[in-house]
């Protein structure tokens, strides 16, 4: 071997142990620092993507929401706790036929161009959302409002066409955020790179693609925001995301995959956050054609899928079995049960029903837009394998699956579809309304499964009417208990929120609906 | 000459309308509603129909196709169903991105693969043109995908030496190029190698070193100017597939370019942006290879001479 040689091998040799080394550094001690917040320091927040558009009022998704909510303010907020909260109103009383809301408005808030937040700005902001053609997305919270009604200058009322005792949990939804009337006036065209909010960040500058830089609005009407400045950068690759947190070039990444959460827990200079979450991941069953028109055939589905295994082998227990047709932190949730394990039991309904094994059913699944979709899928199909069904697993992307799943009932081509579904306010009638109204079959709304059963829409127009979640509560116990017995749906789990954190990162707490409000987010200095 | 100019300049334009027209046709063939994508799933009916109404999608599409050309031809590209924002400064910004990517990874990839190349062939057999074969195997093995993750982990979670990913320093290029790069370098000199073996045994370069010319005269001057011709071609394809498409680096490294907005725009059903850049990418395409096919007129004069007779 030649010198030369030698020496090649002696620099891989020592750059093999740089790396060794650099991987074994000892773990920093915790910093001396109290737990009091303290102002100051750049958070840099990275998601999936980068935001759509700025305009509050035309945003549909959670990643722009997740920018625009620290620049815009609602009336009313979501808490962490998945509940109605003061935002710009003080407070809110619903009328007890649920036919009205009337609003106490937070005087002395101003917008950042100086414009005054009162009850004409609400009016300039309710007007645009109603009247805006073709419809902004915004419209769909306050569908039911027939009017909105000027007592005085910090007093407002919202009069609605039918009952909806849930309406403030509307008025917390990000997209009906309060843009300064001034702006609605002069700047609307420039919305959606422009904002003028109350919210405790102002927008600083917008790269698209690749950053969102917000900075501390220094004259915001409550307690401050603790740091200087966010910066939301968009990775839509996960190990890009986990890559950036451990380099210390993230402060906060979103949607870490429950694969990668044993590795970054074994990284000291990190911490992993698990947060609960409104959304349940299921197999919608075709109600309306089909063998899964017979109930007997949707429990025994039920039966021969292994929930538990699921949750376990594909989402690395990070999620909750569902024991409810809705989300446990959604207000309405009550246990009913979960549908055991057993292979023979499914076969026997199966029998009963007169379903002859190496019956063909279609299972559609997305890939790539929800969690472990896909795998989640497969592993469904293998199942129902086990019981004799001859599953054809379609998959498809979103765009493809969406359309394919939002046919008319008499075209409809599933038997099975994966899907997952979210309240976008964690409200209760959003859930059950979308999910299990016949109004809302496919392709009008959400209920793609075409489920339909008197009892549940009786049961949830009177619940509309109910003014508190304590006179609702037993109506929607009876709804859990009707869907869980005709089961429009392979029931599997809930999913929990999963946030890597870096450690100086304090006073992070995501609302169920994905939110993550930054403003009591501050930063330890070492 | 000016013969072939034109001709060449036809078949560029003729190559990028018929891309176009095909991705047109197959975007609105293939099942998916950018307005419900847009939308999303929540999104009512009632909606959806005002929306596709508003962006002129409920009209036949030869009126949409027939109307796209036309604007186009005005250089008016439409508006991103998704953003809103024009399809041009769309375009224009992520582009801009993508050609410096490109262009530095191509760099590194012409570089290193000649020299390596050169050095392999000149000492075959040698173990240096053993070991950089075997390396050059597995840099075009390697996805840059992978290799982007690998380059991430040891620069910049272990070393901390450079930033993971994203723009705004140069710091930030050298991941991404050397990742885009290398299965390019291989490539160049797996090619640069093979085409100067062949030279090197030719009698002309045996003559150059039979009177006494350096060697350093005889491999640079003599040889590698005639093995460059393939070497060119490949370079030139490498270079057209970064611009067209790097689409797994601008992912892995948040580089905001125009392959990744290509494969957003695919996915999100947004027409006229996927027209557009499909409409760019066939332009560069085309216009890469027409400037290899000038550039060996240049290399080689014997091409040269066999057009000047064709026209004359």
């Amino acid at each position: 071997m030649t010198v030369r040689w030698q020496r090649a091998l002696a620099m891989v040799v020592i750059a093999g142990l740089i790396v060794a080394m650099a991987g074994c550094v000892a773990k920093p001690g915790t910093p001396a620092t109290s737990d009091r917040p303290v102002t100051g320091g750049v958070l840099t927040f990275v998601q999936g993507a980068d935001p759509v558009t700025l305009d509050v009022h035309r945003t549909t998704e959670f990643m722009s929401y997740r920018v625009t909510s620290q620049i815009y303010e609602n009336l009313i907020m979501l808490g962490t706790d998945g509940t109605p909260k003061p935002g710009l109103a003080e407070s809110w009383q619903m009328s007890p036929d649920g036919l009205s809301c009337t609003l106490k408005l937070r005087q002395g808030v101003k917008f950042t161009d100086g414009t005054v937040f009162d009850a004409a700005a609400v009016q300039a902001n309710v007007d645009r959302i109603l009247k805006t053609t073709p419809a902004l997305p915004a419209r769909r919270l306050l569908a039911d409002v027939k009017n909105l009604e000027v007592i005085d200058a910090h007093t407002i009322r919202f009069d609605l066409s039918k009952p909806l005792s849930l309406f403030p949990y509307y008025l917390s939804h990000p997209s009906v955020g309060m843009i300064s009337p001034r702006a609605l006036s002069e700047l609307v065209d420039q919305l959606p790179t422009t904002t003028v909010g109350t919210g405790p960040f102002v927008l600083k500058e917008w790269v698209p693609k690749d950053r969102v830089i917000l900075n501390r609005n220094e004259d915001y009407w409550g307690q401050p925001a603790w740091v200087d400045q966010v910066i939301f950068r968009p990775a839509p690759e996960a190990a890009t995301r986990t890559v950036m947190l451990e380099s210390g070039e993230a402060d906060i990444v979103a949607n870490v995959p429950p694969a990668m959460v044993s590795r970054l827990r074994a990284n000291p200079a990190v911490e992993v956050l698990v947060a609960p979450y409104a959304r349940v991941t299921f197999i919608a069953l075709n109600n309306y054609r089909g063998i899964t028109a017979d109930p007997k055939v949707r429990q025994a589905l039920n039966h021969a899928v292994d929930k538990q295994a699921i949750l376990e082998r594909i989402l690395f227990g990070i999620g909750v079995v569902s024991d409810a047709p809705v989300a446990s932190g959604v207000e309405g949730y009550s246990r009913v049960g979960t549908y055991q394990y057993n292979v023979a039991r499914a076969r026997q309904l199966l029998a009963e029903a007169g379903v002859a094994p190496g019956t063909k059913v279609t299972f559609f699944t997305p890939s790539g837009r929800y969690l472990m979709d896909y795998e989640i899928a497969q592993a469904v199909q293998g199942y129902l394998t086990e019981v004799g069904l001859d599953v054809s697993l379609e998959t498809l992307e979103w765009a493809a699956f969406l359309s394919n799943v939002s046919k008319v009932p008499d075209e409809s081509i599933f038997d099975l579809a994966l899907l997952s579904f979210a309240p976008g306010t964690n409200d209760p009638d959003w859930h059950y309304s979308n999910m299990f109204h016949s109004a809302s079959w496919a392709p009008k709304s959400n209920n793609r499964c075409f489920f339909a059963d008197p009892r549940v829409d009786e049961l949830l127009e009177l619940a509309r009417q109910k003014p508190s979640a304590a006179e609702r509560a037993p109506l929607y116990e009876q709804v859990n208990k009707i869907v869980f017995d005709l089961a429009p749906w392979i029931f599997l789990h809930e999913e929990q929120q999963i946030y890597g954190l870096s450690l100086r990162v304090q006073g992070v707490e995501p609302a169920p609906t994905e939110m993550v409000y930054l403003k009591d987010a501050w930063l330890k200095v070492k | 000459m000016t013969a072939y100019f034109i001709r060449r300049s036809a078949t560029l334009i003729a190559v990028s309308l018929t891309a176009v027209t095909i991705v047109f046709l197959l975007m609105r063939l293939i099942p998916g509603d950018p307005v419900q994508i847009y939308l999303g799933p929540d999104a009512s009916l009632e909606e959806i129909e005002q929306a596709r109404e508003h962006l002129g999608l409920h009209r036949p599409i030869y009126w949409q196709y027939f109307r796209f050309m036309v604007n186009a031809t005005r250089g008016d590209l439409g508006r991103s169903i998704i953003s809103r924002r024009p399809v041009s400064s769309e375009i224009a910004r992520t582009f801009k991105n993508t050609l410096v990517l490109a262009a530095t990874a191509i760099a590194v990839a012409v570089l290193s693969g000649v020299v390596t190349g050169v050095l392999a062939a000149v000492k075959h057999h040698s173990p240096f043109d053993l070991a950089s074969m075997v390396v050059a195997v597995l840099g075009i093995a390697t996805p840059p995908f992978f290799l982007g993750l690998l380059l991430m982990y040891v620069f910049s979670i272990t070393l901390r030496w450079l930033p993971s990913s994203g723009t705004g320093s140069l710091a930030h290029i050298v991941l991404p190029s050397v990742a885009l790069g290398t299965p390019s370098v291989a490539v160049i000199a797996r090619q640069t190698r093979s085409a100067m073996l062949e030279i090197l045994f030719c009698d002309y370069v045996r003559t150059a070193r039979a009177k006494g010319l350096p060697e350093r005269v005889v491999i640079f001057k003599h040889a590698l100017r005639n093995a460059l011709i393939p070497v060119v071609t490949v370079i030139g394809l490498r270079f057209a597939y970064m611009v067209a498409g790097a689409v797994f680096t601008e992912t892995v490294f948040r580089w905001p370019g125009m392959g990744r907005m290509l494969v957003d725009s695919v996915r999100e059903r947004d027409y006229p942006l996927v027209q557009g850049i499909v409409l760019v990418a066939a332009v560069c395409f085309a216009a890469i290879n027409m400037v290899i096919d000038i550039f060996y007129v240049w290399l080689d004069p014997r091409i040269r001479a066999r057009s000047a007779r064709a026209e004359g």
